[in-house]
């Protein structure tokens, strides 16, 4: 066998319709995507051209119709739903454009989430979780804060602590700035850049923002299934 | 232990998430705790009837009546039948002869209190040895009468349903005055509904010469009611029949607990019924406000089973809280409440009773109801793919 | 053009929008209304029955006990009183066929009285009728009697007393059926009628009666001449008590039903729980839909409008439920009549029950509207746009 590690994400093929009333709508067309692993990918795309179902597709939230996604080497077309489930645990954070924090949570609790589902002690889940949201960048103050008592960039660190938490290799970001201002947004597409430089996290961006793909290390032109692919000048 | 730390995570959101969703919470728990008070409430009517009935009486009484005849009202016996009845074999003897007591049963109007409508009441004329042929029953304030002189003692129960019965008072019946002297209890039995004064008086009273209605005999032994009854009702001098007296009373409240029986189950399943749909109403709704949550979850790696548990749990949890408010308020509520009702032609009163037994019922209905009611949502919770109910928000 | 039903398309949608909701909020409300027809059907059960009896009639009975007897020559002396029509007697015969359970409702009546009061509500050939005059141990009875036992014209039925034994300690008191009779008045058809002699005779000439039935010539006069029996007989050894028929039958049942009376108050608290319950649903499909309503607002819908189309919405929830609960109530009360005719004969789902469901329909979809309603009032349409 090959030393060199497979690649985080390799789509072959990949094929996805939905019908809407009575169209039906092809959002990937045999769509083939390589991703190597510690990259930082902004997948720059239009509203409606399929981004989102890209990325359920990535994180095993949907099945294609054709076509093979393997993450890390693993083929997810072998997993059943409960194996997909916990593979999920494991190997992928994600994070989203509304946050999806527990409201009725506080910060840490909300961060703790996904750890409950490890065999943790208490304390070592306490442990993790503090560094977790000193990593992403929360004051130490506000850990115990609930989500709606804090600002949206900061409901964003939350959610990228919870998505680092049990330190998977890959992280899924939809559109993370995308109901923030500039500078906030800035502020956390620089934790990502720092989270895949310095922990060398595998991260997919999908986002309609160039400005935002300009953190990324390759940008990803996706158009109505068909790929153009750019890299950024660096 | 995942499961567990799932279910825990899953189950600590939907609780504190309680306050924000009060309204529909407490609906949901009304609509329980409403089907498990009326439930309770309309058992205990049955229950405490029946322990009315079933708590009269001792085991070594017999009762003799006239044969043919269903009840004490309406039998009809002679001094020459005590004198018979006393010397079969199985009769317990006390220190003035044979442990027997006559009794003249009669009803009379009396008026209930707090209400126009006309009662009868039972009216009971003994013989000196009642009180030990009826050990339950006992004087709680006053005397006892004194023979011959238009005195009565007066049970609790009817003291309390009934006007003019308190102790001292006079009431008339017919052209006669009677004076309350004393008030008796009977342990909760059907005695507790009635009036008594002594045998001739009572006689007297309603021209019956040395006619009543009942003969109560104590037995040797238990053992000796089949000896006892076989010589009473093959003696050719005699007309009669003979029952055990706890097993007559406890036929009469079998037509009152029968119609119980079955208006409380058709009442149970109707509101059975309409918790489930109400149950079902609520938990979509809880499922359809928690849905993103629930996805959250299922994304970051939970899986199904805890979900539905959850759910579920939290139905239980709803029903378990209605069950137990409704069985607490039936209980505040109807516990002890009195009651009278017509039975062969007398008044009986009688206390509800929430007995924790009935209580417990109560409340393991309610989860059976939460569990209906909460099933199918709670399946639908967790087979909802996560990226639709992302999509959806 | 301008007729109020080119809002129904808004209105169906939004009851459709969460059509298993809609579903189940129907069920509930008929679960409610079933349980509410059911429940006024078992009222009129106990309680129909006050109304069958004559307005102009009074009952005598003793004042000790409903037990004790009153003398035959009481009915001589008040048919001689001046606002008196005339007066029966009847002794109740306590009867019963091979079981105490098997009651028969039988009286002992003077039988030319008897039929000139109740000719006009029986069906029965006249030959019968004469049969009966002249057959001194013979018996009328009821259609549902003879239905219950499967009795015929001519058999002699060993009937029973719980009450009345010969002088000899029989109890027995065997009656040959002279004709069986259809009567529109309900309670008669279970009726077993004989003669007075026969029973008089029967028990060794006491000349006693259980009751007088007294029938005044005008209304207004039925109190007082009430007052002027009782009054009459009061310091005599069997004093009476006189009331309408109507005071005797109430007060009877009320003995009997203090524990109907309290299962009446039960469903009512249970009609209200799931109409709270319901009331919830509509509460919140309303303000699911905040954000549709301030668009409504911006396209010129006034307030009132939008009340009417959130009324409208609540009267179709719960209309539907309500019609079919009482129409399921009606079928099930229909079905249970034949079968429960000899026990409770007056069941049935009144017209009047039928309205006032109806009203507390009404009356409850204005109710439950009222709550969403305030809270569009308070809702600012900015706010809405905002939120949604």
């Amino acid at each position: 066998m090959s030393s060199v590690p497979p690649p985080a994400i390799q789509m072959t093929e990949v094929s996805k319709h939905y019908r809407r009333g009575d169209e039906t709508v092809h959002v990937l067309d045999h769509f083939t995507l390589t991703v190597e692993p510690e990259a930082f990918v902004a997948l720059m795309a239009p509203s409606g051209s399929g981004k989102s179902t890209l990325l359920n597709l990535v994180g095993g939230l949907d099945r294609p119709d054709s076509g093979r996604i393997e993450i890390a080497g693993t083929d997810l077309a072998t997993l059943n739903e409960a194996a997909l489930t916990r593979w999920r645990a494991r190997n992928l954070g994600f994070i989203f454009q509304l946050y999806y924090l527990i409201p009725v949570l506080s910060a840490a609790r909300n961060v703790e989430l996904p750890l409950l589902l490890l065999p943790l002690s208490r304390e070592e889940r306490h442990r993790r979780v503090e560094a977790a949201l000193t990593l992403a960048g929360l004051p130490a103050e506000r850990h115990r804060f609930r989500p709606t008592e804090l600002s949206g960039g900061q409901q964003q660190r939350v959610a990228i602590a919870r998505a680092i938490v049990t330190d998977p290799p890959l992280l899924l970001c939809d559109e993370p700035t995308g109901d923030l201002d500039r500078s906030a947004g800035d502020e956390i597409l620089n934790l990502l850049q720092t989270l895949n430089e310095r922990l060398r996290k595998t991260i997919v961006m999908v986002t309609h923002d160039p400005h935002a793909a300009t953190f990324a290390s390759r940008r990803i032109d996706l158009d109505k299934g068909l790929v153009g692919e750019r890299r950024p000048a660096t | 232990m995942r499961f567990f730390r799932e279910i825990w995570a899953l189950l600590r959101i939907s609780i504190k998430s309680l306050p924000r969703r009060l309204d529909v919470v407490l609906v949901a728990v009304a609509g329980f705790a409403g089907v498990v008070l009326v439930l309770v409430a309309v058992l205990s009517i049955g229950q405490g009837f029946k322990r009315t009935l079933t708590a009269t009486g001792v085991p070594d009484v017999a009762l003799v009546l006239r044969k043919g005849t269903g009840a004490e009202l309406s039998s009809n016996l002679t001094l020459n039948d005590t004198e018979v009845i006393g010397g079969e074999s199985g009769v317990a003897m006390g220190p003035h002869g044979p442990l027997v007591s006559p009794e003249l049963l009669v009803v009379i109007n009396r008026r209930k209190r707090g209400s126009r409508v006309e009662t009868n009441v039972p009216f009971r004329g003994v013989g000196p040895a009642a009180f030990v042929l009826h050990p339950h029953v006992h004087l709680v304030a006053g005397r006892l009468f004194r023979p011959g002189l238009n005195e009565v003692i007066v049970g609790r129960s009817a003291s309390r349903s009934f006007a003019g019965l308190a102790l001292g008072d006079h009431f008339r019946s017919g052209h006669l005055l009677w004076h309350v002297v004393g008030i008796f209890s009977d342990n909760g039995g059907i005695h507790s509904s009635e009036i008594w004064t002594d045998l001739p008086t009572l006689e007297g009273a309603y021209q019956r010469g040395d006619n009543y209605s009942a003969l109560y005999v104590r037995l040797r032994k238990r053992s000796d009611y089949a000896r006892f009854r076989a010589a009473v009702e093959h003696d050719p001098r005699l007309d009669v029949r003979v029952e055990p007296e706890m097993r007559y009373f406890a036929k009469q409240a079998e037509t009152l607990s029968k119609f119980i029986d079955v208006a409380g189950t058709i009442l149970l399943v109707l509101m059975g019924l309409g918790a489930i749909f109400a149950a079902l109403n609520t938990m979509y709704a809880v499922v359809a406000d928690r849905s993103r949550e629930i996805a959250t979850l299922r994304i970051l790696g939970y899986t199904r089973l805890p979900v539905l548990v959850a759910v579920l749990l939290e139905s239980l949890l709803f029903a378990a809280a209605g069950g137990l408010a409704g069985a607490l308020l039936a209980y505040f509520a109807f516990n002890g409440y009195e009651a009278s009702t017509l039975a062969n032609f007398s008044q009986i009163v009688f206390r509800f009773r929430v007995s924790p037994s009935l209580m417990g019922t109560g409340i393991v209905d309610a989860l059976i109801l939460g569990f209906l009611g909460g099933i199918a949502p709670a399946l639908r919770a967790a087979r909802r793919p996560p990226a639709e109910a992302v999509r959806t928000l | 053009m301008k007729s109020p039903l080119r809002f129904s398309p808004l209105v169906l949608s939004a009851l459709r929008r969460h059509r298993l909701r809609t579903w189940l909020t129907i069920l509930s409300v008929l679960i409610a209304f079933l349980l509410f027809g059911l429940l006024q059907a078992l009222n009129q059960a106990f309680y129909g029955g006050i109304k069958s009896a004559g307005r102009r009639i009074l009952v005598s009975m003793s004042a000790e006990s409903l037990v004790e007897p009153l003398p035959r020559a009481y009915a001589a002396e008040v048919a001689a009183m001046k606002q008196v029509r005339r007066v029966a007697y009847e002794v109740w015969m306590g009867g019963y066929y091979q079981h105490h359970n098997q009651i028969l409702y039988a009286l002992a009546v003077s039988p030319r009285r008897w039929l000139a009061e109740e000719r006009r509500f029986l069906i029965l050939a006249p030959r019968r009728e004469s049969a009966w005059l002249k057959d001194r141990s013979g018996a009328l009875i009821g259609n549902l009697v003879a239905r219950t036992y499967g009795w015929k014209t001519g058999e002699i039925v060993p009937m029973r007393s719980d009450i009345w034994i010969h002088p000899d300690g029989r109890n027995t008191w065997p009656v040959r059926i002279d004709g069986i009779f259809s009567s529109t008045k309900k309670a008669l058809g279970e009726g077993l009628l004989v003669h007075y002699r026969y029973w008089n005779d029967g028990m060794g000439n006491p000349n006693n009666v259980s009751l007088l039935r007294i029938e005044v010539s005008h209304l207004r006069d039925l109190g007082h001449v009430a007052r002027s029996i009782d009054a009459r007989f009061a310091n005599s050894p069997y004093p009476t008590r006189t009331a309408s028929a109507q005071t005797f039958i109430k007060d009877f049942i009320n003995q009997t039903a203090d524990i109907g009376v309290i299962i009446e108050d039960i469903l009512a608290a249970v009609f209200f729980t799931m109409l709270l319950v319901t009331a919830n649903t509509l509460t919140r499909s309303v303000r699911e839909r905040s954000g549709e309503i301030a668009v409504l607002q911006t396209q010129g819908y006034s307030r009132p409008l939008i009340f009417s189309l959130i009324l409208a919405e609540a009267l179709v929830l719960v209309m539907v439920g309500a019609l079919a609960g009482i129409g399921l109530a009606a079928l099930i009360v229909q079905g249970l009549r034949g079968a429960l005719e000899a026990y409770l004969p007056y069941l049935a789902l009144t017209r009047q029950a039928i309205l006032m469901a109806l009203g507390l329909a009404l009356g409850f979809a204005a109710l439950s509207s009222l709550l969403p309603v305030l809270q569009v009032q308070r809702l600012r349409t900015v706010d809405a746009l905002r939120r949604g």
